[in-house]
């Protein structure tokens, strides 16, 4: 079993946000496109967390997790935001 | 990391991919909320995993809602795709490999872990306490996005 380091976490992050910038770039449909947000917002949380857990400064080692809580609710604003404005989109 | 987090660790992560794949692939409404859903799973188990319980917590209930609102919009039909759309995947397959290869061949410095597997108590002290402006900054920002939602809605109905 290869033990999990930085590299790991970092690499898990990076396949979820490219997923989802993939899944804002390649389809063509609106909802498909807001979907790719909270891919993207996972995988910025993952990264924080897992250098947070295994690469920290011993003066501050939960900034990594604070920062992802803080990321996830600016993924939460970011896709009301977008969601609304799609749906005042579609309605015109 | 011990080897039963290592290989939970693997595992999550599986999870979590495999759901991102479904959610960008799939051209179903329900296929897509089945995707997000794996996701949104996993990322919290993986950020258990890594001695964030509070914090994977936070991030299921946070993302879930986007989830959430994301599966609200109805789906429009999709333009055919153009040859240029395929830059697209370009971009993005090196957007990954960038990003790997800063992960795996960057100098990171390489710490231990203080201990606490929930931190619930230390995470609440620096969001509430330390970080309190940017928390009501967050926290604002994601109520303004939560009561324009209604606005959209409205507009569909016109």
């Amino acid at each position: 079993m290869i033990d999990v380091g930085v590299a790991q976490p970092l690499t898990v992050g990076a396949a979820l946000f490219a997923i989802g910038a993939f899944a804002a770039v390649f389809r063509r449909d609106g909802a498909a496109m807001l979907r790719s947000l909270p891919l993207m917002g996972a995988g910025a949380v993952v990264a924080l967390a897992g250098a947070s857990r295994l690469a920290s400064s011993a003066g501050d080692p939960l900034a990594g997790q604070e920062l992802a809580v803080l990321v996830a609710l600016a993924v939460v604003s970011l896709t009301g935001v977008a969601a609304a404005a799609l749906l005042r989109g579609s309605g015109r | 990391m011990d080897s039963l987090h290592s290989a939970l660790f693997y595992a999550f992560a599986a999870v979590a991919v495999a759901g991102a794949l479904l959610t960008a692939w799939s051209r179903s409404r329900e296929l897509a909320a089945a995707g997000l859903l794996l996701v949104v799973l996993g990322v919290a188990l993986l950020l258990a995993d890594l001695s964030g319980g509070f914090a994977g917590l936070v991030v299921f209930v946070l993302l879930l809602a986007a989830a959430a609102m994301t599966l609200g919009v109805p789906a429009q039909a999709e333009a055919p795709l153009r040859r240029a759309d395929n830059l697209g995947a370009i971009v993005a397959a090196l957007l990954f490999a960038t990003l790997a290869y800063a992960a795996y061949r960057g100098l990171y410095h390489s710490a231990g872990h203080p201990g606490g597997t929930f931190n619930a108590a230390a995470l609440g002290r620096l969001l509430i306490g330390r970080d309190a402006l940017a928390l009501i900054a967050a926290a604002a920002a994601a109520l303004i996005a939560i009561a324009y939602l209604p606005a959209g809605r409205r507009g569909t109905r016109r």
